[in-house]
């Protein structure tokens, strides 16, 4: 016999409303254009008849010889899944435990190729191929890779292909997993500049959020429901991954042309950055004015310690800046040679920084400088990997 | 004319025909999307997990044995893509706001908003149960086939769902009075 409180539940959850017509169409547009294509039919057909055939003949080849030897069970299949991944690189560097907890991971591209580098072990390449994009997720779980008109998301313990899509309408160039890998916001090059898109960790929804953008790397808020990039005009927009909306922001701090975005790990700060120096940590929900910072010039690099620590690096410096109420302070030292890419422990603990020299870039893991320390010059520390070629770093 | 089964529109689709796909899309996106936005509790999440659950059976639908009922087949995908996606955006957001409950069911009634606002706060293993039981008015030997569980499971879901809610009733009760 139902209850009351049961009766209540009934008429509660059943008086939703039906979806909203738009949403059904979408879907049903979604729907049918994931059915298989007649090709697609033929060639899963052609496959099966493959796979047949192959699986025949290794059962006749193998399960004789098994036969022979021992006369008895049948063989064990090989567990190993298939990988197009190339043996790892020689060792260059063995990192020191102190800088690279035991669950780091730093994933170093250079030349179009990923090499990682872990606590456990010797820097390894990833593989062989030339990728124009490339983002590990957090975690390091999977890998997004993007290759010629194609981005496909990789499975790090075993390289199974996860999904890949080859529809996007462009050349994939940049991509950037959200802090819950549940998305990824990608930049393609197209024939009419630059598209700046989400889709789903799965590889589904793909959703064009701008066709008019600037190449510069899209940023993820902490929760991973927005994300800011920069249009070809030099606005930023904030996209709100679950409503669709976009929200412009107003121009901060006299920056015309930013070059470098990044959300703070908690609330809605956004640091926006130019080559000018200039820095504008903007609130996104609109509570309160920009706030400006001024550094050395360069081409900006951003990463944040803590909600109330940011670190832009600029030509051959580093700044911290602090945070804590509303006057900003500063710290600036020398890096010794021009910083390449920068990236921030997910701790804010430790940095990787990529250092450009004469005849190769060089890939330093070491600690962030404090704000009221004395020193001139970024701390030693511990060399991971010298590359040719620009460099870029992260560090899952 | 006699109205083609589930397996036969199946079989249609699976060689290509749009117009089976596109009629066996209408005869389950609605209870679909309103399984998905019951098990999720918000409009955006359904029209999300009731998308690509679709997405997903079309594109496997080379896999699917069409002696076998459609519908319990796709409901499973929707009930485990609502739950990956409820389990990622808990660890998001946690429990969600009371404001977020009163945006999405603005239409009930207040003391419905409450009730609805506490099963929200129910654990997804818990909660999955109580809407499948009472909003879509499935019985639980249905609800354990769909999520693969056995039957005194769904019963004990159901018994100490219901035990939390009214826990949570009188909790509400004491806070006004």
């Amino acid at each position: 016999m139902s209850s009351e409180l049961e009766r209540r539940l009934e008429r509660a959850l059943s008086g939703a409303p039906g979806p909203d017509p738009g949403v059904s169409d979408r879907a049903l547009r979604a729907a049918l254009e994931a059915l298989p294509s007649p090709a697609d039919r033929r060639r899963a057909r052609r496959r099966r008849v493959a796979l047949l055939l192959a699986a025949c003949l290794a059962a006749f080849v193998s399960g004789g010889m098994t036969l022979a030897a021992t006369g008895a069970h049948l063989p064990v299949v090989n567990p190993e899944p298939a990988t197009t991944h190339a043996p790892p690189a020689e060792p260059t560097a063995r990192p020191d435990a102190s800088l690279l907890p035991a669950d780091a991971a730093i994933w170093v591209t250079s030349r179009g190729r990923a090499t990682v580098v872990t606590a456990r072990g010797t820097p390894r390449r990833w593989h062989g191929r030339r990728l124009a994009a490339f983002a590990a997720s957090p975690g390091s779980l999977y890998l997004v890779e993007g290759r010629s008109t194609m981005l496909r998301a990789v499975e790090t313990r075993t390289g199974r292909v996860a999904w890949g899509r080859g529809d996007l309408g462009g050349r994939p160039v940049a991509a950037e997993w959200s802090p819950f890998p549940i998305r990824i916001a990608y930049v393609l090059r197209t024939a009419r500049g630059y598209t700046v898109g989400d889709l789903w960790g799965t590889g589904t929804h793909p959703f064009t959020v701008d066709t008019d953008a600037a190449p510069v790397m899209p940023a993820w808020r902490w929760d991973s429901k927005a994300l800011a990039y920069v249009t070809a005009s030099g606005a930023v927009v904030v996209h709100d991954v679950i409503g669709g909306a976009n929200h412009p922001l107003g121009r901060a701090c006299g920056i015309r042309r930013p070059l470098a975005l990044a959300f703070a790990p908690a609330g809605t700060t956004l640091a926006v950055a130019d080559a000018a120096g200039r820095v504008a940590l903007v609130d996104t929900s609109g509570g309160r004015d920009p706030r400006c910072l001024t550094g050395p010039a360069g081409r900006p690099h951003l990463a944040w310690l803590t909600r109330r620590a940011l670190l832009a690096a600029a030509g051959s410096t580093l700044t911290r800046y602090g945070v804590p109420g509303a006057e900003a302070a500063a710290r600036t030292v020398s890096t010794g040679r021009p910083v390449e890419s920068l990236a921030a422990s997910p701790d804010g603990r430790r940095i990787v920084i990529a250092l450009r020299g004469r005849t190769s870039t060089a890939v330093v893991a070491t600690t962030p400088p404090g704000v009221r320390s004395p020193a001139p010059a970024l701390a030693d520390g511990l060399t991971l990997l010298h590359l040719a070629g620009p460099v870029q770093v992260q560090w899952r | 004319m006699r109205t083609p089964s589930d397996g036969e529109l199946v079989v249609r689709a699976r060689d290509g025909s749009r117009e089976a796909a596109a009629e066996l899309f209408a005869r389950h996106w609605p209870r679909a999307w309103r399984m998905a936005r019951t098990v999720t509790g918000r409009r955006d999440m359904a029209d999300d997990v009731a998308q690509d659950a679709f997405e997903r059976a079309f594109a496997a639908l080379s896999r699917f044995d069409e002696r076998r009922p459609f519908e319990p087949w796709l409901h499973r995908i929707v009930v485990n893509r609502s739950l990956d996606l409820l389990r990622s955006e808990r660890r998001l957001v946690g429990i969600e706001s009371a404001e977020r409950i009163e945006g999405e069911w603005r239409d009930a009634a207040a003391e419905d908003r409450a009730l609805l606002q506490a099963v929200s706060g129910l654990s997804p293993q818990r909660r999955v149960v109580i809407v499948l039981r009472y909003g879509l008015g499935l019985p639980p030997a249905e609800i354990a086939e769909l999520l693969g569980l056995p039957v005194g499971t769904i019963h004990s879901r159901l018994a100490r769902g219901l035990e939390d809610l009214r826990g949570l009733e009188k909790e509400r009760d004491v806070e006004r009075a």
